[in-house]
């Protein structure tokens, strides 16, 4: 499978750059000083968390399934529950909420790691379908009927030789792509469903737009991403 | 063949986590018999992971790490609910009604529409008042009366067939009507119709038969 590092050049940069200074500190090599190369590996160290891999985090979530590794959750904890934590405060929930919110989440994470699949989804994704049930769990109180995609993924992957296969990490990263690229407005409504659990028609009355607007740019949207995808991934 | 199927906004608030348990029961069982929607919530869902990526972190407490390792192997509380399906029997249904039918569909509570002899519905448990989920079992050939809505009347499929004059709804097909619609359906000739219904609001009756059958109509 290759890397996700494919298409996040930034992850690559940012590994060569960790080596180099890894180096400097440890006294291999010289042109800059040993502290200034401590700080800046700590700087690298940060950006690299930002874009840490899909292929990274998969590896911590078989740790869990596989070993029920504490340092690969610790890991993944690090990485996940701050975003957790903002995911739930961009619905206007409150600071200890939204940390019971990470915590549930990270806990579900934990519970459920065998059944992750790492060919129907990232580790984001899957994450993101956990912290979407917990917050109807804990903030609405109802049920939440799921479908179940596992069928989806084998049709998807149906007929399609190994070799040129592309892994979800880079269907992931392409995604992550076309979501830069798509107008500031089809954003915005894709953020309000998401980040703040609000319907369309909510979303409508909130943005003084007529309903009709709310779902051609609803339309729209997932039709440009799903035309950066290749079609076999469709 | 499946032909209709819930727009794009539909899709979003389900996968999103935006809609009502009633609602979404209907969109999840159509997206469990439908691959194309299927495909569709994939996708979305690689939205909101992409999107959960992107989110500005906020630090948690130091000793949140350490509180939720001590936590790891305590049981689970919250555990959904498994079916409670009677040991062999299948069920017409597909897998995210099988919850919310008990035992089965010859236990639920099924009771005749009044004033009509060929429709008997049985209502699901929904935590919110405000809504009814009923599954409806028609006889082939039956009519329901003309009516129109005050709110949103969502149906899926189950089995057998109606008609609704302008278009044919048959297995996995969603219909999603609002207040400007409206409708009398008719149930196909061959077989009985098995259907889930959703209603996020009272009923408006439009033909004079209506009257008779009111208490159907009632949420």
């Amino acid at each position: 499978m290759a890397g996700g590092g494919t298409y996040d050049g930034r992850t690559f940069l940012l590994q060569g750059l960790e080596m180099e200074l890894q180096a400097t500190v440890s006294g291999a090599s010289c042109g800059i000083g040993p502290l200034t190369a401590v700080r800046a590996l700590a700087w690298v160290r940060t950006q690299r968390d930002r874009f840490v891999t899909n292929e990274e985090l998969c590896g911590l979530v078989e740790a869990i399934a596989t070993r029920r590794d504490r340092d690969a959750f610790a890991c993944l904890f690090k990485h996940f529950a701050p975003r957790l934590k903002g995911f739930g405060m961009r619905r206007g929930t409150d600071a200890a909420s939204s940390e019971e919110l990470a915590q549930e989440t990270m806990l579900t994470v934990w519970r459920k790691a065998g059944t992750f699949d790492p060919l129907r989804a990232t580790v984001s994704t899957w994450i993101f379908t956990i912290v979407r049930n917990k917050r109807i769990d804990l903030f609405r109180r109802q049920g939440h009927p799921d479908a179940d995609l596992s069928e989806a993924n084998e049709t998807a992957y149906e007929g399609r030789a190994a070799d040129d296969e592309l892994s979800v990490s880079e269907t992931g990263a392409m995604l992550r792509q076309a979501l830069t690229g798509l107008p500031k407005d089809q954003v915005a409504v894709l953020q309000k469903a998401f980040f703040e659990d609000k319907s369309h028609s909510v979303i409508a009355d909130e943005l003084g737009l007529p309903l009709g607007t709310v779902k051609s740019r609803i339309r729209l949207a997932l039709a440009r991403l799903r035309n950066a995808l290749p079609e076999d991934c469709q | 063949m499946i032909t209709h199927h819930p727009a794009a906004e539909l899709l979003l608030d389900f996968t999103a986590g935006a809609m009502s348990e009633g609602v979404a029961l209907a969109v999840a069982s159509h997206v469990a018999m439908c691959g194309s929607c299927r495909g569709d919530v994939a996708l979305i869902e690689a939205v909101g992971g992409a999107l959960l990526e992107s989110v500005e972190g906020e630090a948690v407490a130091a000793s949140l790490l350490d509180q939720t390792l001590a936590m790891l192997d305590t049981p689970d509380a919250s555990v959904a609910p498994s079916p409670r399906l009677e040991p062999g029997s299948a069920e017409p249904v597909p897998e995210p009604l099988l919850r919310y039918i008990g035992r089965g569909l010859s236990h639920l509570a099924w009771r005749r529409v009044a004033g009509m002899a060929t429709v008997e519905e049985a209502r699901l448990p929904m935590v919110a008042k405000n809504i009814k989920v009923a599954l409806m079992r028609l006889k082939a050939g039956s009519l329901v009366p003309k009516h129109s809505h005050r709110g949103n009347e969502f149906t899926l499929v189950l089995a057998g067939g109606f008609s609704d004059g302008v278009e044919k709804y048959g297995p996995g097909d969603f219909a999603a009507r609002d207040t400007s619609h409206t409708h009398k359906p008719v149930v196909d000739d061959d077989a009985d119709c098995l259907c889930l219904v959703v209603l996020d609001a009272p009923l408006r009756l439009s033909g004079a038969v209506g009257t008779i059958v009111n208490p159907f109509l009632r949420i």
